[in-house]
């Protein structure tokens, strides 16, 4: 009890910051260069989740579950955005998120029309936690871990160290002026939609190995998101990441005190607290994409 | 008149009930070195949209490089050699200087993530490639000392040079620059105007909006001047400041 138990929380608290900074940083990159907040973000992590389980029936493992998944969420974004987004785009951002939240109630209604209700588990053995210390570290947890800081990692280089990089993050500066620089939009939204439902993808599968697979897990998800989003200056990568580890840090180290009912609501406090006394998130002002 | 220009033609744009532009029509080698002058209001900042293709005209006609480009968008004609820069100087504020030229080279095979994972080597070298020839312009345009600085910590008469680099990129034929010596100190005004008079003694057209006759008459061979949306004067600069009608618009016409 007492400091391990504190530990522990705050290595859960890591694991679930690390999914939240995923589904943070496909909202963040979407905001900076389709200007608007997509809640159907976490929608598309549900679907992703469930592609997971789908492969799963035909005895696949952790990694045909994160392959299948991603594929599949970012698939589907790029066909959201072929059939409903990049027509809105020249109307204004409400109409997009309008749009999202309608997307995103369809989503969720469609999956439970198929597959109902009941939360399910991946199908994966289960393994004895390792001690370290007081730390009790579950194998899957570092597969976890892994597997979100390789996909953080992934876009941030595909950011900075590509061409296609360097456009996105120009279209996010300055739109107008990328268009005099020659620079077609299509081809960056394309790969910037692929980034954002594969990016929800790895969110959504991992937090089903996490935790478990339902309908509802996407939109759960998305709330946090938000917040780390917003709390990270919404559009700033970096700021996403770190505001997701904040937001799941806050969550589970507040679970002896307000239990596990409510620590959902904690992320919350946070972010209502920082509206107030910083509205433009913590990142403000050296935005790597604004 | 040859195929190597820039001709518009009976070019109006009504913004409601006012009519901007009221059928513009003139053309200029895409070579040469020609100026636009016209009091406040007399629609050279719609025109060059127009031109540009960031707003569609009502009615009328662009050719470019024997081309008609009416109908096509301005990364279209971008990537045919038309480049412009903005009246207030814009600039990636986020990216480095360096990659502000670099995010407008024309044809990276890095733009297609297929192409990155198949051909990495060849991707690689075509970023040497274009890393050189951006930091040959920073260069000429005696930013390589800022290269790696954010392009939003940049001075003004620096981010007047910066969008004449990112354009050089784009290798046009022909960059239009509206009001390039606006807000920029007289020492530097020479700097832009000697590196403008060497890029078109390397074939570089330009046409340049600009308010201050003195430093334009000086730069420029030829002008044209235009007055409530249409063509009022064109020639030689001496001529064309000389010319009654033109110091009238300037003067008393202004509505």
């Amino acid at each position: 009890m007492g400091s391990a138990y504190l530990i522990n929380l705050a290595f859960n608290g890591v694991i679930l910051g690390l999914i939240v900074a995923l589904a943070a940083l496909s909202i963040t990159l979407v905001f900076g260069i389709a200007r608007f907040p997509n809640a159907a973000t976490g929608d598309v992590a549900t679907v992703g989740a469930f592609a997971g389980l789908a492969v799963t029936a035909t005895g696949g493992g952790t990694a045909a579950i994160l392959g299948f998944g991603v594929l599949t969420a970012a698939g589907l974004s790029l066909l959201f955005y072929l059939i409903l987004f990049r027509g809105l785009a020249d109307k204004p951002p409400v109409a997009s998120l309008i749009a999202s939240i309608g997307l995103a109630f369809f989503v969720r209604a469609v999956l439970t029309f198929f597959v109902g209700h009941n939360q399910q588990v991946y199908p994966l053995p289960i393994v004895r936690a390792v001690p370290f210390g007081p730390l009790r570290v579950q194998p899957t947890d570092l597969q976890v871990i892994a597997v979100a800081v390789l996909a953080l990692a992934a876009v941030f280089a595909l950011l900075h160290l590509t061409a296609i990089g360097r456009r996105m993050r120009a279209v996010a500066d300055n739109p107008d002026l990328a268009r005099a620089s020659g620079i077609a939009a299509t081809r960056v939204l394309v790969v910037m939609w692929l980034c954002a439902g594969a990016l929800a993808g790895v969110s959504g599968t991992l937090l089903g190995i996490k935790t478990v697979v339902s309908p509802e897990m996407g939109w759960d998800l998305l709330m946090p998101a938000f917040a780390a989003t917003i709390l990270g200056t919404i559009g700033n990568p970096v700021g996403a990441v770190l505001g997701g580890l904040l937001i799941g840090l806050a969550q589970e180290l507040s679970t002896p005190i307000v239990g596990f009912t409510y620590k959902i609501g904690v992320g919350f406090l946070v972010l209502l607290l920082m509206l107030l006394v910083r509205p433009q998130g913590l990142f403000a002002g050296n935005a790597l994409v604004r | 008149m040859s195929t190597a220009e820039l001709a518009v033609t009976g070019v109006q744009k009504r913004f409601g009930g006012v009519t901007v532009l009221d059928g513009v029509e003139f053309s200029c080698p895409a070579d040469g070195l020609s100026g636009m002058i016209g009091p406040n209001g007399a629609g050279k900042s719609t025109l060059f949209a127009i031109i540009t293709g960031f707003q569609a005209g009502d009615e009328g006609r662009i050719r470019f490089a024997g081309r008609d480009v009416t109908g096509l968008s301005a990364v279209e004609r971008v990537h045919l050699g038309l480049g412009r820069t903005f009246q207030v100087p814009r600039e990636f504020g986020s990216l480095s200087v360096r990659e502000n030229l670099m995010a407008a080279a024309p044809g990276q095979s890095g733009e297609n993530l297929l192409a990155a994972f198949l051909h990495p080597g060849r991707v690689r070298a075509e970023e040497a490639a274009i890393r050189e020839r951006a930091d040959a312009w920073l260069a000429f345009l005696n930013l390589a000392q800022v290269a790696d600085t954010p392009a939003g910590r940049l001075s003004g008469g620096q981010r007047k040079l910066l969008e004449l680099g990112r354009v050089l990129m784009l290798e046009p034929k022909m960059i239009l620059l509206d009001e390039p010596f606006a807000g920029v100190n007289p020492v530097l005004i020479g700097e832009i105007a000697g590196r403008i008079r060497e890029l078109s003694a390397r074939g570089i057209g330009f046409l340049i909006v600009e308010h201050n006759l003195a430093a334009l008459a000086a730069l420029v061979n030829h002008m044209f001047v235009i007055d409530r949306g249409r063509l009022l004067a064109e020639g030689a600069p001496a001529a064309v400041l000389a010319d009654p009608a033109v110091r009238e618009a300037y003067m008393g016409g202004a509505a």
